[in-house]
């Protein structure tokens, strides 16, 4: 049976359509026009309300080993939020690290239909693929830690591109993953001797290769094998005084690579190398030069990492910097050596209104945004959980949509923000249309075609919101957002009144890389028999994990 | 004002949660309080499924709850988050009695389960029994435990009393076990009895005195001080006073009863 939602105010970024009252048809899971709906369909009437296309988050940990050590050693963060079952839902618990259900349960509830894993290590890939498995809701792929990876790094140093790049699509296609993720690039290998590096031109420990040869080449391979995404890379030196600098020449490292239809380079959670100074004192915001850079540049997007002001829990594939966080905070730490492969730490932080430094962050997000004109270069995200969970993003969009409510909370804030940050005196509040840009433009950026727009042929995820064009409270807002009137996913109705009405089950995105595994054949036995803990033949992790799967692209045949 | 709660003894193998028996029952009328949900297994009940309720000198200005039975140890969470008034427990409490209690007194007439008085903020918890494990300890996982408030234990208590305390004082009158204290930050804990091993493992700051016990090699002695006053608190005799854990670079002291 068909559905037909009446009289919506609907914005759809990618087909140009701003906050039009308009019908939009749906069938077989997909969107339609009126006159392929068929003769049987229910309509529910949208008058006064705001449709969006299903939301996307580009980047989010929701999956894996190292969220769920987060759940594992936070028992304390399970208490915070407890939620019963219902009549079509599980129990679930965890504030900034939810159950797996309860993570489905509480995107679709805010809109999002779709979520990108960011940070999978590919020996614990058969992890986050059980995890995906048990999130609902929502369809969801993960990136590949390979920025790290030493085999990458060694066929980097040999200059060996061509068995690099067979390499990393041999990895994709095992791992069943959708694109590349590069983290603190050199930093993460170099922690197994507990060191890191400090800049791009900084060799790593024992392998001597720099970051600005690892991202060169993940980029070059990127391209040559026609992946959806950019490469997805969080910068060196994160989260220090300082670091805008690093931030600045990365986005210059890529300079001449272009593609057409999307960035080369995604640079995600900007937000923690926004930092300028040289000291914890002198710590200031330069979110407005990171937009000015932004918008020079035609071959980068970002994510923001907006930090909120809630207790949350830390994790990256940047073991680095866990334990420099460790260090700060004196709090509990994991730390992780994913051999061979990649390194995670975790760590619990609050982000406190009272701290400068927190402030100063707040502020650096936001700014970012606020000072950009191009917003599709822009998408929104807390890096959940580091930043703060992704239920924040409905105070995150109020901010970004109303002065009055940015005014409120700075008040509230640490004083250090009104001289070291610009935000007090920014005016601009963003409209339905440019949070719909921020929130679903993502699609674009991944190279998801039926994602993120309501145009025929789109996946029928679609966001209806109760909420006035106009409205620039900063309560009603947060309200609106972090609890939708409805949710279509898939084309069933999910959620009504901000509540689950239908536990769907999503999909597992994945891309078919075709490696030419005859060329890498020797290095993998090589590899495998000599160092891996795990065979060959038991590595790849079978379609059976996939649960219900979507191939989204094959190898660029070029 | 004064709540009965008579046990009618009916409580199967699993434990009844009964975290609405607290300062909140004195503004209800009593069909209100015979209606407050409790929870056996994932099963919603009322207070009446398992109690008789009556109440007694209901204008009087005092503020007290009793509950009465054969086994109220099966009732968990009773005095959670108790903020105001008196709670007595004619018999043994259940685990969790006084969990995140803020104010008010709470009197166990008999033994107490584990994890009684976590998360405390203020309020006196008196045990005249013995204490099982975890007493006025903080929950799992959590930096701080008990902030403030008092625990009284006429009888011996389990492993980890105090753990990561942040305020408040413990006074056990018999003997403790393994890990008291550990992680403790502020405050203090008393043991009349003997110390079970590695007390104060950890500790980074806070005050425990013991009457016997043997101490951690992370503890550096300091010098000898006689009738102390800690916290408002005076202790009679000569005592020997220890510095760490140094493990942790702790500044926590140990009073040890020379």
């Amino acid at each position: 049976m068909g559905l037909i939602l009446k009289n919506g105010i609907v914005f759809d970024p990618k087909n140009g359509i701003r906050g039009e009252k308009m019908d939009l048809f749906i069938k077989d899971g997909k969107m339609v026009a009126e006159k392929d709906l068929g003769k049987k369909a229910e309509t529910i009437d949208l008058a006064g309300k705001v449709v969006f296309p299903g939301g996307v988050d580009i980047h989010a940990h929701i999956a894996g080993s190292k969220v769920n050590s987060g759940r594992l050693f936070r028992p304390e963060d399970s208490r915070m939020r407890t939620v019963p079952r219902t009549n079509v839902t599980r129990a679930g618990s965890g504030f900034s690290v939810p159950t797996t259900f309860l993570t489905g349960y509480t995107y679709s509830e805010m809109g999002y239909t779709t979520v990108i894993e960011p940070a999978v290590p590919p020996l614990k890939a058969r992890h986050t693929h059980e995890e995906f498995h048990d999130i609902p809701m929502l369809d969801k792929t993960g990136l590949l830690l390979l920025g790290n990876n030493h085999q990458v790094i060694e066929y980097l140093k040999a200059g060996d591109i061509d068995r690099c790049k067979e390499w990393v699509a041999w990895m994709l296609l095992a791992t069943k993953c959708y694109g590349i993720k590069c983290v603190n690039p050199g930093g993460t290998a170099s922690w197994a001797w507990g060191k890191n590096v400090d800049g791009l031109d900084d060799p790593c420990t024992h392998f001597e290769v720099t970051p600005r040869e690892i991202i060169r080449g993940l980029v070059d391979i990127n391209e040559s094998l026609g992946l959806p995404h950019a490469v997805h890379l969080h910068c060196n030196n994160l989260g220090t005084p300082g670091n805008y600098t690093t931030a600045l020449e990365t986005i210059d490292s890529v300079k001449g690579l272009t593609n057409k239809e999307r960035s080369v380079l995604h640079i995600t959670h900007l937000q923690f190398n926004g930092y300028g100074g040289d000291s914890w004192r002198t710590f200031e915001s330069r979110g407005v030069e990171l937009a000015e850079k932004i918008d020079k540049t035609p071959n980068i997007t970002v994510d923001t990492g907006n930090v909120c002001f809630e207790p949350t829990t830390t994790m990256t594939a940047d073991g680095p910097f866990e334990f420099h966080l460790h260090q700060l905070g004196k709090q509990k730490w994991i730390n992780f050596d994913v051999e061979l492969e990649a390194g995670t730490g975790v760590v619990p932080y609050e982000y406190r209104k009272d701290v400068s430094v927190n402030a100063i962050q707040w502020a650096v997000g936001l700014e970012m945004v606020l000072a950009l004109k191009d917003l599709a270069k822009i998408h929104l995200s807390t890096d959940h959980p580091n930043g703060g969970p992704f239920t924040c993003y409905a105070e995150m969009i109020a901010w970004l949509m109303s002065k009055k409510a940015r005014a409120e909370t700075i008040a509230t804030l640490h004083d250090a923000v009104k001289s070291k940050a610009a935000i007090s005196d920014m005016d601009r509040e963003l409209d339905l249309f440019d949070i719909c840009l921020i929130t679903r433009g993502t699609a674009q950026t991944l190279g998801l075609a039926n994602k993120g727009h309501l145009g025929i042929g789109a996946d029928a995820d679609v966001a209806v919101y109760d909420i006035g064009v106009e409205e620039k409270d900063g309560a009603t807002i947060e309200r609106a957002f972090r609890h939708c009137a409805y949710t279509i996913k898939g084309g069933q109705l999910a959620v009504k009144d901000g509540k689950v009405v239908n536990a769907v089950t999503g999909r597992t995105l994945w891309i078919d890389t075709k490696p030419r595994t005859d060329v890498i054949e020797k290095d993998l036995r090589k590899r495998f028999e000599g160092y891996y803990s795990v065979s060959l033949d038991n590595y790849p992790v079978q379609m059976d994990y996939l649960g219900e799967s979507e191939m989204v692209m094959e190898r660029c045949k070029k | 004002m004064k709540i009965l709660l008579r046990s009618k003894n009916n409580v199967d193998d699993i434990n009844v949660e009964a975290d609405g028996v607290n300062h909140q029952l004195f503004g209800m009328t009593l069909a209100e309080i015979k209606k407050v949900a409790v929870h056996e297994g994932n099963q919603e009940r009322t207070l009446s499924d398992f109690f008789d309720v009556t109440i007694e000198d209901e204008k009087g200005k005092g503020r007290l709850i009793v509950l009465e039975g054969d086994d109220l140890s099966k009732f968990k969470r009773i005095g959670e988050a108790l903020a105001e008034g008196e709670v007595q427990v004619n018999g043994d409490g259940g685990m969790y009695c006084g969990y995140r209690m803020s104010g008010g007194r709470i009197v166990v007439e008999g033994n107490c389960d584990a994890f009684c008085g976590m998360d405390m903020s203020g309020g006196e918890l008196v045990i005249k029994g013995n204490a099982s494990d975890y007493l006025g300890a903080a929950y799992r996982g959590e930096s701080a435990g008990m902030k403030g408030g008092r625990i009284t234990v006429h009888g011996n208590a389990g492993v980890e009393v105090g753990s990561r305390l942040a305020g408040g004082t413990i006074v056990i009158k018999g003997d403790t076990d393994l890990f008291t204290g550990i992680h403790m930050k502020k405050g203090l804990i008393v043991i009349e009895g003997t110390a079970g091993p590695r007390v104060g493992a950890q500790m980074t700051g806070g005050t425990i005195v013991v009457s016997k016990g043997e101490l951690m090699l992370g503890f550096k002695e300091g010098g000898s001080i006689k009738d102390p006053k800690i916290e408002g608190e005076g202790f009679s005799g000569d005592f020997k006073t220890f510095t760490g854990d140094l493990v942790e670079n702790g500044k926590g002291t140990i009073l040890l009863m020379d």
